[in-house]
C-alpha cells in the first residue's frame, strides 16, 4: 500500500529547488505512490472485500451445515427406506412361508388321504390277486380234468365202436 | 385208426377213431412219448386258394398220418380210396394196413418252402427264391382252453407275410391234439399239412424243410446222438421220406449238408434278414425274447458267426442255464461245440462250464462249416443241380476228412 509523503513534505521546510524540478520531481513523487483518496478507496475496497469474504464464509458454513444435514437425512430416509423395505422382504417371506405351510399341510391331509385310499386300494388288489391266482390254478385244474374228459371221450367211442363191431346189427 | 374228413369253406376237419387195438399213448418216430388230448382238428387253408373238396386222396391220407401215425398200432381206414403205392409204402414201411386202395397216384411239378420264418428255413428260401412259401400258424383249439397265450405264432405269420415271396399261411390247432409232453406237432411232418392240402391247387412236386445238418445226419434235438444216414425221419428212403414220395411231394431238404452256423449266415446274408424270427415268445415290433433256451442257443451260433462275444441277460445261474452247467451230451452238440470255439471271452458266460467239458477250438470244428455232399446226393433230381451250385457256391464242400467227422458223430 502506497503511504503519500506529501504532509511530510510541509514540515522539510522550504528548500530551494526550482519549480520546475520540484514538480518534475513531486510528480515522479506522486507516480510511485498513491493518493490519500485512492488509499481511503483501497481501505474501503479491502473492508468491502473482507467483509464479502467474511459473508462468504458465513454462506459457506450455513451450506456445509445445510449439505450435512441433507447428507443426515438421508442416510436417516435409507435407513428409514432399507428399513422399511426389509420390513416388507420380511413379511412377503412370512406370508409366504405361511401359504406355503398351508398348502403343505393340505398336501399332507391330500397325502394321508391318497396312502388311506392306496391302502384299500391294495388290500382290493392282494385279493383281486389271490382270487385272480385261485382262478388261475382252477382254470389249469379244469383245464387238465377236462383233458382227461376228451382223453375219455376217445376211449369211449373206441370201446363203442369196438363193442358194435361185435354185435350183430339190430332191427330197432 | 379210422380217418374222416369234412370240408367246408376251405376248412379241413379231421376225426380220427381209435380201434380196439390203438392207444391214447404212443410215440413219435424221434423216440418221444406222446399221450393223445383230444381226436379233432382242423385245418384252415388260405381262402383265396381253396380248391374245394378237390383234393387227392393220398394228400388227404398222408395228412391225417402225421397226426394220428402215434396211436395207430396195426391198421388204419381212411374214408376215401388211397392209391396202391400209398398203401403198399404202409405195409412195407409201417407194418400198417392201410385202405381202402383204389385210385391212381398224383404227382406235381413245383417246389414250395415249408417257411417257419427262422433261420433254417430262410436259408432254404435263399436256395430256392423263386419258391412260394407254405406257412404254418397254431391256432386254438375249439375244445381246449389256451394255456399257452405267450406262443406268439401270429407274429411269425405276420412275419412270413411281410417276406414280399409268394406266402400261403395255413391255419391249424392240430399242436393241441398233444396232450403230453404238451402242444406241438405229434409228428414232426404235422407241419406240412398245409402243403400236403395245397398240393394239387399249387400244382407241387415237392416241399423243401429247413431240417439241417444236425438234424437230418447227427440224430439231432430229441433224437439218437449219433450218425444217422438212415434217419426214419427226414432221409429221403425212410418211412416218412417214402410216403412223402409215394404222394407226388416227396421232402426235400435243401440245407441238410449244412450245419445250423452256415444256415444263420446264409439266412444274415439273405435280402429276407430283416423277417427272421426264431424265437416264438417275442413281440411284433419288440424283437426276439431274447432269454429263452431256443434265444440262448441261437445267440451263441450268431456270435460265433459273427466272432463277437456273447449279447446276453442270462447268467449261469439262472434255470433256462442249467443244463450248460452240466457234461455233455447236448442237444444240437455240434453247433456248441462250434460256438464255444468261436465266441470270445466264453469263460466268462453260462457256456464256461460247457466250453471246458467240450475242449472244441476252431481247427476241430471247421467241418460244420463245409456242406456234407451225401446231403445234396438226396435232394431229388430235378432241384438237385440247383442245391449243388448253391452250395458250391456259397458254402463250399466237406473233404474226405470233414465228412468223415459226420459219418463218425457220437455224442
Amino acid at each position: 500500500m502506497g503511504l503519500s509523503l506529501r504532509p511530510m513534505m510541509r514540515f522539510v521546510g522550504r528548500v530551494l529547488v526550482p519549480a520546475r524540478v520540484r514538480r518534475a520531481f513531486l510528480s515522479r513523487l506522486d507516480a510511485r505512490y498513491v493518493t490519500q483518496a485512492d488509499h481511503r478507496q483501497d481501505v474501503r475496497n479491502i473492508r468491502d472485500e473482507f467483509r464479502r469474504l467474511h459473508r462468504e464464509t458465513k454462506d459457506d458454513r450455513r451450506d456445509d451445515a445445510a449439505a450435512y444435514a441433507t447428507k443426515e437425512s438421508a442416510k436417516d430416509i435409507a435407513k428409514a427406506i432399507a428399513k422399511d423395505v426389509v420390513k416388507d422382504v420380511v413379511s412377503a417371506a412370512v406370508k409366504d412361508a405361511q401359504r406355503e405351510n398351508q398348502s403343505l399341510r393340505e398336501e399332507i391331509v391330500a397325502l394321508r388321504a391318497e396312502v388311506r385310499a392306496l391302502k384299500q386300494l391294495t388290500a382290493t388288489v392282494n385279493k383281486a390277486n389271490d382270487q385272480a391266482v385261485k382262478g388261475h390254478r382252477l382254470a389249469e385244474r379244469t383245464a387238465e380234468a377236462l383233458d382227461h374228459v376228451l382223453q375219455n371221450e376217445v376211449r369211449v367211442w373206441q370201446a363203442i365202436d369196438g363193442l358194435s363191431a361185435q354185435t350183430p346189427a339190430t332191427n330197432l | 385208426m379210422r380217418v374222416k374228413w369234412t370240408v367246408a369253406d376251405g376248412i379241413w376237419n379231421l376225426t380220427f377213431l381209435l380201434d380196439p387195438e390203438d392207444d391214447v399213448t404212443g410215440t413219435c418216430t424221434d423216440g418221444a412219448r406222446l399221450e393223445l388230448r383230444t381226436n379233432t382238428c382242423q385245418i384252415r387253408l388260405p381262402k383265396d386258394r381253396t380248391s374245394g373238396a378237390d383234393v387227392h386222396p393220398d394228400l388227404l391220407a398222408v395228412a391225417a398220418w402225421t397226426v394220428a401215425a402215434p396211436w395207430t398200432r396195426q391198421r388204419v381206414t381212411f374214408d376215401r380210396p388211397i392209391s396202391p403205392a400209398l398203401a403198399e409204402v404202409f405195409r412195407t414201411h409201417w407194418n400198417v394196413d392201410a385202405g381202402p386202395v383204389g385210385g391212381d397216384p398224383r404227382s406235381g411239378t413245383r417246389l414250395a418252402v415249408s417257411y417257419s420264418g427262422g433261420a433254417d428255413s430262410m436259408a432254404v428260401a435263399d436256395v430256392f427264391p423263386d419258391a412260394p412259401f407254405v406257412h404254418f400258424q397254431r391256432i386254438r383249439h375249439p375244445r381246449v382252453p389256451n394255456r399257452w397265450s405267450f406262443y406268439r405264432s401270429d407274429v411269425l405269420a405276420g412275419l412270413a407275410g411281410e417276406t414280399g415271396r409268394d406266402v400261403a399261411i395255413v391255419q391249424s390247432d392240430l399242436e393241441l391234439l398233444l396232450r403230453l409232453p404238451g402242444p406241438g406237432y405229434p409228428e414232426h411232418h404235422a407241419v406240412t399239412v398245409g402243403a400236403l392240402l395245397l398240393a394239387d391247387e399249387m400244382d407241387l412236386g415237392g416241399i423243401a424243410l429247413g431240417y439241417e445238418l444236425g438234424s437230418r445226419w447227427l440224430g439231432g434235438g430229441r433224437y439218437t446222438h449219433h450218425f444217422t444216414p438212415d434217419n426214419p425221419i427226414w432221409s429221403g428212403h425212410g418211412k416218412w421220406g417214402s410216403l412223402f414220395k409215394a404222394v407226388g411231394l416227396p421232402l426235400v431238404l435243401p440245407v441238410a449238408g449244412i450245419s445250423e452256423a452256415v444256415t444263420m449266415r446264409l439266412a444274415l446274408a439273405s435280402d429276407l434278414r430283416d423277417h427272421v424270427r426264431w424265437c416264438l415268445r417275442g413281440s411284433k415290433g419288440g424283437g426276439a425274447c431274447g432269454v429263452c433256451a431256443k434265444c440262448v442257443y441261437k445267440e451263441l451260433i450268431q456270435a460265433a458267426i459273427e466272432r463277437r462275444p456273447l449279447n446276453t441277460t442270462v447268467t449261469a445261474d439262472m434255470p433256462i442255464a442249467r443244463r450248460w452247467q452240466e457234461p455233455p451230451p447236448y442237444g444240437g452238440q455240434e453247433m456248441i461245440e462250434y460256438g464255444v470255439a468261436h465266441v470270445p471271452g466264453i469263460e466268462h458266460t453260462m457256456f464256461a462250464k460247457a466250453a471246458a467239458y467240450l475242449q472244441a477250438t476252431e481247427e476241430s470244428t471247421r467241418w460244420l462249416e463245409h456242406c456234407y455232399a451225401p446231403a445234396i446226393d438226396e435232394v431229388p433230381e430235378q432241384w438237385r443241380k440247383q442245391v449243388d451250385a448253391y452250395m458250391v457256391d456259397n458254402v463250399g464242400l466237406m473233404t474226405e476228412d470233414e465228412a468223415r467227422r459226420v459219418e463218425t458223430w457220437e455224442t
